[in-house]
């Protein structure tokens, strides 16, 4: 074995070597590509099933399916603030169902984010769903903003807290949420936002 | 051996990219397909509630219209829509549009669901055709708090900071003075259409009270005295009381006094309507009058026309037997009347006097009798709504307070969002009473 012999080994090594280097980059890369883009779809699915839910719910303040029950649907929303909003509905009691004709209140808000700090993204938070006086449960869906803007009917932003009487004078409501990865790959979390710019429920404007 | 490894190595590493690649590509496709199933059920419920709003303005312009509409083409998808009566005695409608966007697995279909009543002009707190006494406009001020729902086809002429607790809405918009702030709770509509009060609507109550009802005709004044369940009326003052059993005597709910005035008072147990009408009476005088240039006397006509009947003076309380603010209470009374619903300036209503139902005067207003020279008489207590032509005079007002005739509290009657009295005026229009989406 001679000199050139033991360069030519040295040399397939480091080419090998770098070879392998560029393949693990390679790996490493590709594997935070599926990170993100399976964290991107998560927070995308997550966002959809949240949106469809809150829309319809929201589209559905002031709606009872015995229509007698609610005599005035223009004070349906109890109380409405940045991050939370208690209104009258009709929850179906079963699935795909319209209503059971019995008045309910539905209560959206965010908890803080100390309720999730066991989860790697540091700004998420629950997103609460209750019906009437049901124990709050929440869903981590990667909740980071769930903010409520309310508009009267000039198209004038309302000021918040709302409650009492005033709360009749909310024509149309502004949605914006956010959603991020609850983990994410070296600290960087997908997100997605979604704006609702105007939603009118029909109810609040019926009679 | 090298090589070997080498080999192994790349087919390796090829194997984990193209596991890797599929999985991103599938991610892919899951997103687009996520995006995707949004994109397909926001249009179809766009398209549902295109359907329905169709469906619903049609029903508006026409309320017989039941035809719907089968799978008409829009925007890309297509809706299917049923219009139903589902309570004949209430003619109440249900639009029923189904919306599909989409093909084969992606497609969505979204219902909307919209039910309406006719409209019935009791369902007001307030409402006016006319905001001015005589040329004199009428301000809505800081005293003024209206429950209810608000409608008036005039101006609304603002002065202060008047508080609509009720939806609010006029045709001719809105005119606020220097610095004034209303507060619209229940939000305000700009540029709302316009309703006029029908002229057949005390007709139909007559038509109604002539088939299944109680109708009095060819009297000056008839005077109603509700006892609960029974009924009291006479035509004079000294006259003596005739009683009927009400559930036997109007089957329909409708009392009715053509070409008459009526004075009632009394405890209502039940739902009914008490309507007046007018007769126009038209006489024809004259006399001889000295002509210079004929030189002789001629014969001047005058030809005056004069009103009869139409009016209902509330003579003392009228009220529910059992007040709905403080229990359950079916009882309802609609108060119609072609002239004027005055407060009667007598002993009984010199302090105070309770109303309790939904008033409508098709051509003047509700208002105190010599609102002006009677005097302070305490409050008018209204639970119930005003519809009028235009806006009367209760009492009047100094800097110390009242001077003469009553102060105002009037407070709706929620009750009236969902029931009318049989037969009161309707706006000819529908409303939609619940949307599903």
């Amino acid at each position: 074995m001679g000199f050139s012999t033991l360069i030519d080994i040295l040399g397939s090594t480091i080419i090998g070597s770098l070879l392998l280097l560029i393949l693990f980059r390679i790996n490493d890369a590709a594997i935070e590509n599926t990170y993100t883009f399976s964290g991107e779809l998560q927070v995308q699915e997550g966002l959809v099933e949240a949106v469809t839910i809150i829309e319809h719910d929201f589209r559905k303040m002031g709606y009872c399916e015995t229509w007698e029950n609610m005599p005035d649907p223009t004070n349906s929303i109890i109380y409405a603030d940045v991050d939370r909003i208690s209104f009258l509905t009709d929850v179906p009691v079963s699935v795909g169902g319209t209503g059971d004709g019995v008045i309910d209140t539905l209560h959206y808000y965010v908890g803080p984010t100390s309720e999730l700090s066991n989860t790697d993204n540091p700004n998420d938070r629950f997103l609460y769903r209750v019906v009437n006086s049901a124990t709050p449960k929440g869903a981590n869906i990667g909740i980071t903003l769930f903010k409520l803007t309310y508009f009267d009917s000039f198209g004038k932003v309302l000021p918040t807290p709302i409650y009492g009487a005033a709360t009749g004078a909310i024509h149309s409501l502004q949605i914006d949420v956010e959603i991020e990865s609850v983990n994410g790959y070296n600290k960087q979390y997908p997100s997605v936002f979604w704006r609702q710019i105007r939603l009118a429920a029909r109810n609040l404007r019926n009679r | 051996m090298g090589g070997k490894a080498a080999l192994f190595l790349v087919i390796g590493f090829s194997l984990i990219f193209v596991v890797i690649g599929r999985n991103i590509s599938n991610i892919s496709v899951r997103a687009y397909d996520n995006a995707m199933k949004y994109y397909v059920k926001t249009n179809a419920h766009s398209i549902a509630l295109a359907g329905a709003n169709i469906a619903a303005s049609k029903v508006f312009f026409d309320n017989s219209w039941n035809e719907g509409y089968d799978n008409v083409s829009y925007n890309g998808g297509k809706y299917t829509v049923d219009v139903q009566t589902i309570d004949p005695v209430r003619d109440i409608v249900k639009i029923t549009s189904v919306g599909t966007f989409g093909e084969g697995d992606v497609e969505e279909t979204h219902t909307v669901e919209v039910k309406l009543q006719p409209s019935s002009f009791s369902r007001y707190g307030y409402f006016s055709n006319k905001e001015k006494i005589g040329s004199s406009t009428i301000w809505w001020t800081s005293k003024d708090t209206v429950w209810g729902p608000f409608h008036t086809n005039d101006k609304i002429s603002i002065y202060g900071d008047p508080v609509f607790m009720g939806k609010a809405s006029s045709y001719l918009g809105i005119y606020e003075y220097r610095g004034s702030n209303p507060e619209f709770n229940g939000g305000y509509s700009r540029s709302a259409e316009e309703l006029p009060i029908p002229d057949e609507g005390i007709d139909n109550i007559g038509t109604a009270a002539q088939s299944d009802g109680l109708y009095f005709n060819g009297q000056d004044t008839v005077y109603l005295e509700f006892r609960g369940d029974s009924l009291n009326f006479k035509y004079g003052a000294n006259k003596p009381d005739t009683t009927l059993y009400l559930p036997n005597a109007t089957h329909n709910g409708t009392i009715f006094a053509n070409a008459a005035t009526i004075r009632m008072k009394g405890v209502v147990d039940g739902q009914y309507t008490v309507a007046a009408s007018q007769e126009v009476v038209t006489s024809t005088s004259g006399y001889w009058k000295w002509n210079r240039r004929r030189r002789r006397y001629v014969w001047k006509e005058t030809t005056t026309t004069t009103i009869r009947g139409g009016k209902i003076y509330l003579d003392d309380d009228v009220v529910y037997q059992d007040d709905p603010r403080l229990g359950p209470s079916d009882d309802i009374l609609g108060i119609v009347a072609e002239q004027e619903i005055y407060v009667t300036d007598n002993a009984a209503n010199a302090h105070d006097i309770t109303i309790h139902a939904a008033m409508f005067s098709q051509e003047k207003g509700f208002g105190s009798e010599n609102y002006s020279t009677r005097p302070p008489s305490g409050y008018i207590n209204l639970l119930g709504g005003i519809t009028q032509d235009s806006r009367m005079a209760v009492g009047t007002f100094s800097s110390s307070g009242i001077s003469h005739g009553f102060s105002k509290r009037y407070r709706y009657d929620d009750r009236l969002m969902v029931m009318s009295p049989p037969f009161f005026p309707g706006t000819g229009n529908f409303e939609v009473v619940s949307w599903y989406e």
